[in-house]
């Protein structure tokens, strides 16, 4: 059949609203949305206009075409979204193709949050725009049919890409779409109810994974454009570093050698060249005077010293000093954790092309929109001369929402004049990362005399990525999510942080906040449980009475991993989050070598509440990942200083967790709202005290620093 | 003049002796399924068969391809590379995906050298990073392919 693919169904805007409030606000109180009652109808917020071919096209051949603006860095978010698209459009499943595009422009919903993929955030952020498109082309669709049959269209009803009416039949979506594009778009679509879902929620497989094993998915690093050239860049070990002697450098076999900053980048025929080239020279550097003598250990010496500072109150109920003073008993723990880098396997690529009249770049990115502003300042070429293409990731987990690597390569490009693709070697990639902070905390718990928890207070010190970066506020959020206003019912509670000033480059690490503050929290609660001789998932329970949502969860919990009675020789821990929109609990089994201080990470159950489940495949996985990022960074995981410089240099320094080391996983979904919330950073910081309160079971040992491998050292 | 076959091709590259086998694979016959991960053979992104035997590709000089067979997950296509490839698709093992090309073609050689392997023999051996923790999924999938061979 021939495939016209200029047709579009309507080039006409219609408004797009959020997901409402008042989902938001139930999800927040954590109570029950009764699963009968259709929340699957946002409520009217926000509505901004769009137009239908930004986000789906139908063609003649009956093949759909879903635009994914988010970044697929392994999530799935390109196949959940589909979904999401396939069954509000009442499409084949089969006929749907994805196609990545960046995140800007007619690309991009304005009442969506901001154009970055990041904070698991895109289901939540897109879903409800994305059904009001497809409602909309639906429902034209439908109307063409009526018209073609001479019926009301409330006979006729819709399926796998087909418009269907008892008497008449059918006709393809294909056939339709031309008499489709000439109608009215609807101004506000009517929403399918949940009930008729026939994709969301079903097991769907990840549209690229076939694909993905036969070599053929186009990862950022792939790209290829005629004439390329490759680069290899070197910056400054030790942070803000100047290259000193610039003009002495050559190198017969380099095309070329230019300034990047705070660098140099080595162009040549081949990446390899470009590589052994740009390690082999002799580049001075500066080193900057107020990094020397700088490291991780004397960073950390300033976090501790600062508990005794004034920070910042990030919570306060009733009355924390007054709790503590009038406790018949207190305990307190100091906590600490280290930097710790992305380390995604496909290092920080980009390729660009910069030209005289126009500037392409190819990326792996969570913020194509920043590399499109990036071009724009370094080329002065204005935003119709430059086009982001936005390809697959090999791993982001946020490293790859930075725009640093593809200004290297604009940079670069635009001085040799032809397209270069730029690929960082992993020392590179480990010791020019954007870190998650190093970051320390003070609990204090308060008991009255029945043994009741009526007061908790923590004080952190850390650094905030925000305010590096240039925002002002009083509390960067991202500091204390997790530390401040904890689920648990307290009668007082207070949260303070302390801000540093970092010398080192901060970024956002997946699950950011939640990736030390689960950690600090979750561990006291153990600590505080076993003080009261308190099972540690019956002390979270009783601190969490109104909680509905999190008492189904840890119910579920308690029996999948019979709770307590793990097989003999293995011992559990256990560890309760409310992050994201969403709630989870995680049992963590292992045995311990008392003799050789191992650990041995036998399985994890996991029951999460992510509300609204799309891809119950695509959650399960997201989950299991976030697991094992989380274990992988406890096991093992130190980014150390040295005189303003990481020490680290590849993955035998910087040891990540491999399959021998790997748990099973056991994951079970409760879906306790019809809204969608957040799951691709969940699981990361709750894994943790899990493994480190199952450690204490088992061995008497209490880990308050991270990773493990130092701990029991 | 090196020559090799590549997946079954007769082959010929012009390069430098020293360039290792992954950037002529990539760079050279714009094989792009083997991938760069680390550049010292720690991750293992880079696996490919020399001969049937997994390799690091990124450490292996083009020099060692001389006159033996390379292949890549593009030439995986035999039995046990299909048994491979559709457990890994039927348990939706990968994520980012990757790593995964160097998976198979390391779970492949494992596989292949020993026919009674079993699943936790396979689990010890392979240790390739994979960042997006697909673990215990890989080990379902390499589970139900000894099973399968078992039967």
């Amino acid at each position: 059949m021939d495939r016209r693919s200029f047709l579009h169904i309507s080039s006409a805007s219609i408004a797009v609203l959020a997901i409402g409030c008042k989902a938001e606000e139930q999800q927040k109180t954590g109570t029950d949305i009764p699963q009968a009652q259709d929340t699957a109808q946002p409520d009217v917020e926000e509505a901004v206009g769009t137009t239908l071919n930004n986000w789906v096209e139908i063609y003649t051949d009956n093949k759909v075409e879903v635009y994914i603006s988010k970044a697929e860095m392994g999530q799935g978010i390109s196949t959940g979204l589909a979904m999401v698209v396939a069954d509000e459009l009442n499409a084949k499943w089969e006929d749907i193709k994805v196609s990545l595009v960046g995140e800007m422009d007619q690309h991009y919903f304005s009442n969506a949050g901001i154009p970055v993929t990041f904070g698991s955030t895109s289901t939540k952020t897109q879903y409800a725009q994305l059904r009001f498109v497809a409602a909309a082309a639906r429902q034209m669709l439908e109307e063409a049919a009526a018209n073609q049959w001479g019926v009301d269209p409330s006979e006729v009803s819709s399926a796998n890409s087909q418009v269907l009416h008892p008497d008449h039949g059918s006709l393809d979506y294909g056939e339709l779409v031309e008499q489709a594009a000439l109608l009215p778009v609807p101004e506000l679509p009517t929403l399918k109810t949940a009930e008729e879902f026939t994709i969301i929620g079903t097991e769907r497989k990840r549209i690229e994974h076939e694909a993905v094993l036969e070599g053929k998915v186009v990862y950022g690093i792939d790209a290829d454009v005629p004439n390329m050239l490759y680069a290899s860049v070197r910056k400054s070990p030790v942070f803000g570093g100047e290259v000193l002697n610039f003009s002495a450098l050559s190198h017969p076999e380099a095309e070329a050698i230019v300034q990047i900053p705070n660098g140099i980048a080595v162009v040549a025929t081949s990446w390899w060249k470009a590589n052994q080239i740009v390690q082999s020279l002799a580049v001075e550097f500066s080193t900057p005077a107020e990094l020397m003598g700088v490291t991780d250990e004397s960073i950390m010496e300033n976090l501790l010293n600062s508990l005794d500072e004034s920070g910042e109150i990030a919570h306060s109920e009733g009355d924390a000093e007054s709790g503590l003073a009038q406790a018949a008993t207190t305990y307190d723990a100091i906590y600490k954790v280290p930097y710790l880098a992305h380390a995604p396997l496909e290092p920080v690529t980009a390729t660009a092309w910069v030209q005289a009249d126009r500037c392409e770049v190819w990326a792996p990115t969570q913020a194509a929109m920043s590399i499109r502003t990036a071009a724009q300042e370094i080329t002065g070429l204005d935003t119709e001369k430059i086009t982001v293409h936005a390809t697959y990731l090999g791993g982001g987990f946020g490293r790859k929402g930075e725009s640093d690597y593809a200004e290297q390569a604009i940079l670069i490009s635009q001085q040799v004049g032809t397209p270069v693709k730029l690929i960082w070697n992993r020392p590179e990639d480990l010791q020019q990362d954007f870190y998650r902070p190093i970051f320390c905390a003070h609990l204090v718990g308060g008991f009255d005399a029945d043994g009741k928890l009526t007061t908790w207070y923590g004080k952190s010190v850390g650094s905030s990525v925000l305010l590096q970066q240039g925002a002002s506020f009083a509390i960067d959020p991202t500091s204390v999510e997790g530390f401040d206003a904890l689920p648990y019912e307290f009668d007082n509670e207070y949260a303070e942080h302390v801000s540093i000033e970092s010398p080192i480059p901060l970024g956002f690490w997946r699950s950011v906040g939640h990736s030390q503050n689960t950690f600090f929290v979750e561990c006291f609660m153990d600590e505080l449980a076993e003080l009261m001789n308190k099972d540690p998932l019956d002390f979270r329970r009783e601190l969490l009475p109104n909680t509905s949502r999190a008492l189904a969860i840890l119910e579920r919990l308690e029996t999948m991993s019979n709770w307590g009675n793990p097989p003999a020789g293995r011992h559990h821990g256990i560890s309760f989050s409310k992050a994201y929109s969403s709630f989870i609990a995680q049992v963590a089994e292992i045995s311990f070598d008392e003799a050789n201080k191992q650990v041995t990470i036998h399985k994890f159950y996991c029951v999460a509440d992510c509300g609204l489940v799309i891809n119950p495949n695509g959650l399960r996985a997201q989950i299991e990942g976030g697991i094992s990022f989380g274990l992988s960074a406890a096991m093992n995981e130190k980014i150390t200083i040295q005189d303003g410089a990481v020490q680290q240099s590849n993955f035998h320094d910087y040891k990540v967790l491999t399959l021998p080391s790997a748990p099973e996983i056991e994951v079970e979904l409760i879906q306790g709202s019809s809204s969608p919330g957040g799951v691709g950073e969940l699981a990361v910081g709750p894994s943790i005290p899990a493994l480190v309160n199952a450690i204490y079971a088992a061995s008497g040992i209490r880990i308050r620093s991270l990773p493990i491998s130092e701990a029991l050292a | 003049m090196i020559s090799f076959q590549l997946n079954g091709e007769d082959t010929q590259v012009d390069v430098d002796a020293a360039k290792p086998i992954l950037w002529v694979l990539r760079e050279d016959l714009k094989k792009i399924g083997a991938k760069f991960g680390c550049g010292a053979g720690i991750c293992g992104a880079c696996t490919i068969q020399l001969d049937g035997f997994a390799i690091r590709s990124c450490i292996t000089p083009i020099s060692a391809a001389e006159g033996k067979r390379i292949t890549t997950i593009e030439g995986l296509k035999d039995n046990l590379g299909q048994k491979i490839k559709d457990s890994w698709n039927d348990i939706q093992v990968g994520q980012c995906g990757y790593c995964q090309t160097g998976q198979v073609m390391a779970c492949h050689a494992i596989m292949q050298q020993n026919a009674a392997i079993t699943t936790e023999q396979v689990c010890q051996q392979l240790n390739n990073i994979c960042r997006c923790g697909t673990y215990s999924r890989m080990k379902k999938a390499i589970a139900n392919i000894i099973e399968q061979r078992n039967d």
